[in-house]
């Protein structure tokens, strides 16, 4: 997992579950924490904070978390990481 | 003063005096904010003023490196001035019927022993009865040292005026420097709680796994305490990891060995020591304990494999072992979070 800056200044998480990539909002919903600092199973995020998790996939709330996880659509070309508009 | 809390699920409105925090007026009124420490380092009370003003009690608490903007605070380190409407980005309830509400209490301290060379117990005598739940804490706030400090309860009573601590002495730490001066047994304490919500009833069901470091075997003293007295290891396992640095460094080993005697087919409890192999007399000293070598969350991770089913975990203990067990729960047991449980003091 990687916080990464994209153009505009918006942070984000760039996961890379076996080769297959997501990205995500950089800090938690609940407290902003970073989720770089996070725990990552291959499956599922978690937030270390308050444990707080989503599918990373979807970016649906799972056991404690109140709120979804904002994703973004990527596109891969190359060694390079586009998101969607 | 009103105080209106807008939470992700609804609002609340409570009173809050003057001075008073805001956190501990609405807990004390039976709602309840979010929190994890109570005393102004883990960020978790952090909330939103929307309109009012505030006083900040304490500028320094290091919980205020989780505030992102000018408008955020600690709920736990703030009064009101004046009515004030606040946000916190969580869904808040209000305290369960019967639950143990939180309140300004005061006491008597006494019975203060040196367990290690640096591990302190002491009594305080309540007042008044208090109930709390095994596995939860007192803020205590000694006579001359600015602010509140959190102790969790190492015994389990019901309505009982006597609450057990045990805390090790931190360089610098005003609480443990304090309780370490001569003359202090009789000293009038102030206290609010109970807090925390890494909390033990027998109706829990599941296999227990208690995870400690150093002065956090205090809270699991509680829970075993609790289990023990309602033969909760008739029918549940239970397995304790207490990490110290050597066996010089341990402490409550009798009692461990107690509880272990009483239930010796379903309860396991093995020390950790960090910094020395396990002296060859250990088990003789200690029979119905078990030691190994290593810091707590690799022991406890070596043994418990394959045990893990309908399992809950208390964890407690120095920030950094906390957070290694539990990514030992998370990415190694695939523990479902809900079923690991600790408050935590950043």
């Amino acid at each position: 997992m990687k916080e990464c800056d994209v153009e505009g200044g918006t942070k984000v998480l760039v996961v890379n579950a076996g080769g297959e990539y997501f990205v995500c909002q950089a800090t938690c919903p609940h407290q902003e924490i970073p989720l770089c600092e996070g725990l990552f199973d291959g499956e599922t995020l978690t937030c270390h904070q308050h444990l707080w998790q989503w599918n990373i996939r979807t970016g649906e709330a799972m056991g404690l978390a109140e709120q979804p996880l904002q994703k973004f659509e990527v596109a891969v070309e190359g060694d390079a990481i586009y998101l969607a508009e | 003063m009103r105080a209106q809390v807008a939470a992700r699920n609804r609002a609340h409105v409570f009173d809050v005096g003057p001075r008073e925090r805001i956190l501990f007026a609405g807990l004390a009124q039976g709602i309840s904010l979010p929190y994890e420490c109570g005393s102004g380092t883990c960020g978790t009370c952090k909330a939103r003023l929307v309109s009012g003003h505030i006083d900040d009690l304490w500028p320094q608490a290091p919980g205020r490196k989780f505030l992102k903007q000018a408008n955020e605070f600690l709920m736990c380190q703030c009064a009101a001035l004046g009515a004030v409407d606040i946000e916190v980005s969580a869904n808040v309830y209000t305290l369960d019927p019967g639950a143990c509400v939180p309140a300004k209490r005061h006491g008597t301290l006494g019975d203060v022993r040196r367990l290690t060379h640096d591990v302190i117990a002491f009594t305080v005598t309540l007042d008044g009865p208090c109930d709390f739940q095994a596995g939860q804490f007192m803020l205590c706030e000694f006579p001359g040292v600015e602010g509140y400090r959190g102790y969790s309860m190492v015994n389990f009573e019901r309505a009982t005026n006597r609450l057990d601590f045990v805390v090790k002495k931190k360089p610098g730490g005003g609480g443990s420097a304090w309780l370490s001066g001569a003359g202090i047994d009789g000293a009038k304490v102030a206290l609010f709680g109970p807090l925390g919500a890494a909390t033990f009833t027998p109706s829990l069901g599941k296999n227990l796994l208690l995870i400690a470091g150093g002065s956090g075997i205090a809270g699991m003293m509680s829970i075993l305490d609790r289990a023990v007295q309602e033969h909760y290891f008739i029918q549940h396992n239970g397995h304790v990891f207490f990490g110290v640095r050597t066996l010089n460094d341990a402490f409550y080993l009798d009692e461990l060995s107690r509880y272990r005697q009483a239930f010796s087919q379903k309860l396991s409890i093995t020390i950790a020591l960090s910094d020395e192999e396990v002296p060859a007399d250990a088990g003789e000293r200690y029979p119905m304990l078990a030691f190994d070598r290593g810091f707590v969350h690799e022991v406890a991770a070596k043994h418990m494999t394959g045990k893990y089913q309908n399992v809950r975990a208390y964890l407690a203990g120095p920030p950094q072992a906390v957070d290694a067990a539990m990514r030992v729960l998370l990415l190694q047991a695939k523990l479902p979070a809900i079923e690991i449980k600790y408050d935590k003091f950043n």
